[in-house]
């Protein structure tokens, strides 16, 4: 539940929309290169972090919840990149 | 007939807060998904060729869009929980919340019309089977969920609201993890 009020809420929603809306003119004008990848990947986590903290209220929850809920976003971004280097690996 | 007689009002009587279960759930979800990614992951680690002319026929700008939409209804269910919201506001929170969630599914059904027709091409290997597999797992619980959003403005009970929208917002979590993985990676 979260501890926000609605002015605080909305600057996270406008926060959360300029990172989608500039991952979208990132990838619009550079294409799928492994860097813009790379930077939409870290972006993910930071949409999550905010997502569970703002939204979810989990900035004043215990750590072990707050910690538990942000290690999946975290794992499986830290999965892709390894697969993104694998690929990299095995096609050359 | 008192409390005792029934297990779970006395249950009820002595903690209404504890949410033990509803972290239960929400990680049976996130395990799920887990699963499915990391295996969306290795067969296209497996397959590289096929899953990257695969993707030249999806659509990342719509599932862009879809990203906002989502977050948008994300905003809306964070709204309702606000402890100082009025039954009104609550209401028209969730009602939102569950509209944006709708507004999702039209846009991913439209973008599927276009992936069906191509998607039966054996030169794409398991991408396509994969992708409607991840993806529609993904919006079967925004289906749901929007569903139990509009339930639950009926009757938002405090406890009914912190419950779905915590949902929501691990389905939220959820497609902003599975946008790069499934569209890009």
């Amino acid at each position: 539940m979260t501890d926000r009020n609605p002015k605080q809420l909305f600057n996270t929603w406008l926060v959360l929309a300029a990172i989608v809306i500039s991952s979208m003119a990132l990838m619009a004008v550079a294409g799928p290169t492994v860097i813009v990848i790379a930077v939409l990947l870290g972006l993910a986590i930071v949409k999550s972090r905010v997502v569970a903290l703002d939204f979810m209220g989990l900035s004043h929850a215990p750590s072990a919840l707050r910690l538990g809920l942000l290690i999946w976003p975290a794992a499986l971004v830290l999965l892709a990149a390894a697969k993104l280097v694998l690929s990299a690996v095995l096609l050359t | 007939m008192d409390a005792r007689s029934y297990p779970i009002a006395a249950a009820a009587e002595e903690d209404t807060t504890d949410t033990l279960l509803l972290w239960v759930l929400v990680w049976s979800e996130l395990a799920a998904f887990g699963i499915l990614l990391v295996g969306f992951l290795v067969v296209g680690l497996i397959q590289p060729d096929a899953f990257a002319v695969a993707r030249s026929h999806l659509d990342p700008l719509l599932a862009g869009i879809n990203t906002l939409v989502l977050l948008t209804s994300g905003w809306q269910a964070a709204l309702a929980t606000r402890p100082r919201a009025s039954l009104g506001q609550r209401r028209r929170a969730l009602v939102n919340a569950a509209l944006f969630g709708f507004a999702f599914v039209a846009i991913k059904l439209f973008e599927y019309s276009a992936e069906a027709g191509v998607a039966g091409d054996p030169a794409f290997g398991s991408f396509f089977e994969l992708y409607f597999l991840v993806t529609g797992f993904h919006l079967l619980h925004v289906v749901f969920g929007a569903l139990v959003l509009l339930i639950v403005a009926w009757r938002p009970a405090p406890g009914n609201v912190a419950l779905i929208t915590t949902l929501w917002h691990v389905i939220d979590l959820v497609w902003i993890v599975m946008f790069p993985l499934v569209y890009l990676v």
